[in-house]
């Protein structure tokens, strides 16, 4: 499987929204924004959906898979 | 060869961490009996003891270095954290002193005094070192 990238903070920033905001918004604690952001935690569905209506943007535009390059094995 | 199937260990690991409660609170419960029912001494029941405390420790410094706030679940205003941090080490140190006061074990004011000074100390320095694990977990991570 792939890596789970998001643009997350770059959507908050120009939202002008700091992670507190964003977290409250959404129901978690600052830390698993921070953690998010930095592509550190996966979030649930629900918590991507969140998100994305709290942000104002699609599922797409802030969640997308990168592929593993695999091609060494 | 292994298949991993993320519902599965998802499942897997909130029946392990019900399980672990459940023998958490068991292990106390037994303690619980043992002191106060049937009247042992904690030397006699140092096995069982030492099994709880390790695993509540191992459990508590866990959830700092995965950096939990130490009130999560209920969220904590500047002005709550510092009613919590006055009142639940006084709590913890009058806890023994209560106890061994019921039980007619108390020589004294200082031996009281000892009690809850050590009890209180040992709290607000495990409380310290929670919130030094918290704050490196969130430099190491978050930064």
């Amino acid at each position: 499987m792939g890596t789970v990238r998001n643009r997350v903070r770059l959507s908050r920033a120009e939202k002008q929204m700091t992670q507190e905001d964003l977290a409250d918004m959404v129901g978690v604690t600052r830390q698993t924004i921070g953690l998010i952001e930095k592509e550190r935690y996966n979030p649930t569905i629900a918590l991507c959906l969140g998100l994305c209506r709290s942000l104002g943007k699609t599922l797409d535009e802030l969640f997308w898979m990168e592929e593993n390059d695999d091609t060494e094995r | 060869m292994t298949q991993r199937d993320e519902r599965i260990d998802a499942d897997v690991r909130r029946v392990e961490g019900k399980a672990f409660v459940l023998l958490k609170w068991g292990v106390f419960a037994v303690l619980v009996v043992r002191w106060f029912v049937l009247g042992q001494t904690l030397a006699e029941t140092w096995d069982f003891f030492a099994v709880w405390v390790v695993a509540s420790l191992f459990e508590y410094f866990m959830y700092a270095l995965r950096g939990v706030p130490m009130s999560y679940p209920v969220p904590l205003n500047r002005r709550d954290q510092l009613v919590f941090l006055a009142t639940v080490p006084v709590v913890t140190g009058l806890l023994p002193v209560l106890i061994l006061h019921l039980r007619g074990a108390l020589t004294g004011w200082g031996h009281a005094l000892g009690i809850f000074g050590r009890t209180y100390i040992a709290m607000l320095a495990l409380f310290a070192l929670y919130r030094a694990i918290n704050a490196w977990w969130e430099r190491r991570s978050l930064k």
